[in-house]
């Protein structure tokens, strides 16, 4: 049989208790906290996955900051182009009307008064500025003017440049939020292996329709190869915009499964914890109660 | 015959005393630490020979011995060493261990911040609030890696200091041990070989002291004194002489302190042979964990700082500038030999840093034997020459030890010497290198454009810069690429020559543009004979990102660790390490406190003081003596009854 010496037995009694309180302590962090992992040294290898994802959720929610810039510079783009589309097809009418053979020079000069204002409003519209004041078709030179001339001038110039911004929608995913005004309203064919502006070319109508012009066949040409033009832009805006529908569901999906897996490595299962605790708690008292009991036993107290 | 049984009785009395001393002695000491019971050795006195037969005369005690076991002595300091080692390392580790991986002080929330800071000047390049916002993000990375190293160079003073205090209470310990050896040898000769129990108690007390400071090894010697020895067996203590441990500064690194023997014939260094106890397991948390963290973190802000200068300095700001450095990099001095014609930089490489050391380099550049010969260079470590990378001198760099070498305006008979800073003063030196939100540069220099009488189907895209020198194009302003259908190549004029040459689909090219740099693009689509696509400067091109994005993809590009980690990758590496070591050793700490209780429980069964039993022991003796008394007792009565048959 071992001999216990007092003074053994009166610290391996506090010991006892003196781990039961750090067990106790540990649990009572993690609940309310409500997290499995208080340091890395807890779980080190889930503590990486934990930085990992954490990085992937941040990179996720920038994303998608990203994705609603886009979304809107595109929106703005597109509410933009369907103006400029309307005015153009206006101006259509308005060139079929004046061309019309019973019309008379005061008649066609009215009308070609009214196509000049349309072209202003073309230019204005070119020249739109997104919240921030760049100049959404001037390409990288966003902050200068994309289109000089008016209706006066009748000469039209693009001050922008090519450029086409990318926006990151998603990990390997990027997307232009923009189309440079070139592209737009400028390098537009004319029928003959060369280019020639909307704007010259509406001038052009405008002009020869004021002048008392009478063949209306070219000018109407011109303007549905530049009505296509636009058309075509803007269903590559629509087809950007659709993308950018899709990759939002799949980032938001992303996000969902990082978050589940998240929640998977770091969140206490708190009907376990709290039972847990319980069990430690009970398991303190008695450690104590203990104790207290088999201190107060000495042959002593019996002499 | 009475006479006899009085002096038996007697030598109860006496006996029984020293019992009853002896208990009393031990119930006492029942609370002191490091007390071993005593008991008193009791034997029959000689018999004596009378014509019957041989009578017993009593009793006798012979000594007090104490009750120690020598085995489960060293077991318990040994246990107590280890216990000691690792609950020192536990401590320092998780000072270490809670920090890395707080979102509030560790570095990965701010490089996640910082790299979606930069996505946000990529999404609005000339918002100056987006630009002030990435600024910011960047002053937060350099206080969190100089706090970090702050902390890490707290804690290395902290383990100086704890050094100090260690090697000071282990030189007391060693004096008392020696005084003690002094006390016992002498009371062992004045006790005619009785032993001084109190006094050995006292010295293994001590003994166990110095084994939680660090592991020991003991050897009695026959004149009862005890041979303390350390380490890879330095003798601490040789009978009554106790040597001195001390610290001093390495020699390598005057931040750190080594442990040092102090001898006659001058300091020995220790450190490495220092093993268990306090100044084990503090030593092993600095080369294992504290190290590597300063060596990590070091690594990262030269990595990083040189990755984001890479781009940042190949882009221009909202003013057409070039881009500045963004953060100051850890400096590397070149000095140059005073007859060289030519110039070398040298600069971080962010793939490579584990390859720094802390070692200079001599870079030589030697002409070719005969003509026509092309010269040579040899980069040599300083001092020690050994060499590092030589070869035919390139024109352009060398990536050797961690440092990239460009040799492309060096000249034959050069000699330079290069200094880079030391990776673990890395940390502390990070800081912002620009503070106007305008320097940031989101753009690149140069813009492509395709000419509208296009009729094919080309295009030029993903372009970035390398070794940019200037902020605009050289003389004309424009570099145009002109396709030649039949020969299937990209003709260059515009400053520069040559050509692209096949043209390849979705083809990576590049152009070196003499005093400019170098132009990276790819070609895609099919273009047709004559089409062109142009190169001007990129002037006024404020809303260009191009450059914005370039720097977001440092966030996962794998910048370093030879081109497998990026810097998120080698920061986990570190948490992972930092608390894969700290859980090992709380795990270790644990079983060995369940061992060291093991081994407590079975010293403390022979040489522990149990209060019940001395109780026993008392009442036992008790009636002994009181045995012996009427023993005492009835002898009188004997002698009486004698005397009175003679009255």
């Amino acid at each position: 049989m071992d001999r216990i010496s007092t003074s053994l037995s009166q610290q391996l009694g506090i010991t006892s208790i003196l781990f039961q309180q750090a067990e106790v302590n540990q649990i009572q962090q993690q609940i309310s906290l409500g997290k499995r992992i208080l340091t890395p040294s807890d779980d080190p290898a889930a503590s990486v996955r934990l930085l990992d994802l954490n990085e992937s959720l941040s990179r996720l929610n920038q994303f998608q900051e990203n994705l609603d810039v886009a979304q809107n510079r595109l929106s703005l783009s597109e509410g933009t182009l369907q103006a400029v589309t309307e005015s153009l097809q206006r101006t259509r009418e308005l060139a079929v009307q004046g061309f019309n053979a019973t019309n008379s020079a005061t008649d066609k000069a009215a009308i070609a008064e009214e196509i000049f204002q349309r072209l202003d409003e073309i230019v204005a519209l070119a020249n739109t500025k997104d919240a921030s004041g760049d100049y959404i078709y001037a390409g990288f030179k966003s902050q200068t003017q994309a289109v000089t001339g008016n209706s006066d001038t009748g000469t039209f110039a693009f001050q922008g440049d090519q450029g086409q911004r990318l926006i990151r929608i998603g990990e390997n995913r990027e997307i232009s939020d923009s189309n440079s005004g070139a592209e737009v309203f400028f390098n537009i064919s004319d029928g003959a292996g060369g280019v020639e502006s909307a704007f010259k070319s509406i001038y052009d109508l405008a002009t020869d329709l004021e002048g008392n012009g009478t063949s209306a066949g070219e000018h109407l040409e011109q303007l549905d190869r530049i009505l296509g033009s636009v058309l075509d832009v803007r269903s590559q805006i629509g087809a950007r915009l659709n993308v950018l529908d899709s990759q939002s569901e799949t980032n938001q999906d992303f996000k969902l499964s990082i978050q589940s897996t998240k929640s998977q490595i770091e969140d206490l299962d708190m009907a376990e914890a709290i039972s847990d605790f319980n069990m430690k708690i009970v398991a303190l008292q008695a450690a104590q109660q203990a104790f207290v009991r088999v201190q107060n036993l000495s042959l002593f107290n019996q002499l | 015959m009475s006479g006899n049984l009085l002096l038996t009785g007697l030598s109860g009395l006496n006996a029984f005393r020293n019992v009853l001393n002896t208990t009393g002695h031990n119930i006492s000491n029942a609370t002191t630490e490091g007390y071993s019971r005593q008991r008193v050795e009791l034997e029959t006195r000689n018999a004596q020979l009378v014509g019957s037969g041989y009578v017993g005369s009593g009793v006798q005690s012979t000594t007090v011995s104490r009750s120690y076991d020598t085995f489960l002595a060293t077991q318990f300091r040994s246990s107590s060493s280890a216990a000691s080692d690792l609950n020192s390392y536990v401590n320092l580790a998780s000072q270490i261990d809670n920090v890395l991986a707080n979102p509030n002080v560790g570095l990965s929330v701010s490089l996640q911040e910082f790299f979606n800071a930069a996505q946000e000047v990529a999404d609005d390049p000339t918002s100056i609030p987006a630009r002030q916002v990435l600024l910011s993000e960047g002053e937060v990375i350099q206080n969190r890696i100089n706090n970090l190293d702050q902390l890490f160079t707290d804690i290395t003073s902290q383990i100086n200091n704890n050094l100090d205090d260690t090697v000071a209470d282990i030189n007391i310990l060693a004096t008392g041990i020696a005084e003690l050896n002094d006390q016992i040898v002498l009371a062992v000769g004045i006790g005619g070989g009785n032993q001084p129990n109190d006094l050995l108690d006292q010295r293994d007390k001590l003994i166990d002291s110095l084994s939680t400071k660090t592991s020991v090894t003991t050897n009695v010697q026959e004149d009862g004194s005890v041979n303390v020895f350390i380490g890879s067996g330095q003798s601490l203590v040789l009978g009554n002489i106790a040597n001195k441990l001390a610290t001093q500064p390495s020699a390598t690194d005057p931040t750190v302190k080594e442990i040092v023997f102090k001898q006659t014939s001058g300091n020995l260094i220790v450190t490495k042979f220092m093993s268990g106890g306090e100044l084990g397991g503090t030593l092993r948390f600095r080369d294992e964990i504290l190290e590597t963290s300063i060596n990590n973190l070091g690594e990262t802000a030269i990595a990083l700082s040189a990755a984001v200068n890479q781009v940042h300095t190949n882009g221009v700001d909202l003013n057409g500038v070039q881009g500045q450095t963004f953060f100051n990099e850890p400096s590397v001095t070149v000095t140059a030999g005073g007859s060289n014609t030519g110039t070398l930089g040298v600069t971080f490489d962010p793939a490579t840093t584990a390859e720094l050391t802390g070692s200079a380099y001599t870079i030589e550049i030697t002409a070719g034997v005969n003509p026509g010969d092309l010269d040579t260079y040899a980069i040599t470590s300083n001092p020690g020459g050994s060499a590092i990378a030589d070869g035919e001198l390139p024109a352009g760099d060398v990536i050797a030890a961690g440092l990239v070498f460009d040799l492309s305006g060096a000249e034959a008979d050069d000699i330079y010497t290069v200094t880079p800073s030391l990776v673990k003063n890395a940390a502390g030196a990070f800081s912002m290198g620009i503070s106007d939100p305008r320097e940031v540069a989101a753009a690149l220099p140069v813009v492509s454009s395709l000419n509208p009488a296009n009729a094919g189907s080309a295009k030029l895209s993903d372009m970035s810069i390398s070794n940019l020198s200037k902020d605009g194009l050289p003389s004309p302003g424009t570099i145009t690429l002109k396709f030649d259908g039949p020969n299937n190549q990209y003709i260059l004029t515009g400053g520069v020559t040559g050509s692209i040459n096949p043209y390849v689909n979705g083809g990576k090219e590049e152009i070196d543009v003499p005093n400019f740099g170098t132009i990276h693009f790819t070609l895609t689509g099919v273009p047709q004979d004559g089409d062109e696509i142009t190169l001007v400067n990129n002037t006024g091109g404020v809303g260009d990102n191009r450059n914005a994005n370039l720097l977001a993809d440092l966030q996962t590009a794998l910048s370093m660790a030879g081109g497998t980690a990026s810097f998120q990758d080698t920061y986990g590496e570190l948490i992972a390490d930092v608390g894969r070591r700290t859980q090992a050793a709380e795990a270790n700490g644990l079983a060995q406190e369940a061992l060291l209780t093991q081994t407590i429980t079975a010293k403390d069964a022979i040489s522990g003081v149990s209060l019940d039993e001395e109780a026993a022991n008392l009442i036992r003796f008790q009636q002994a003596y009181q045995a012996a008394s009427q023993v005492v007792l009835t002898s009188r009565t004997i002698f009486d009854t004698l005397l009175a048959a003679f009255r």
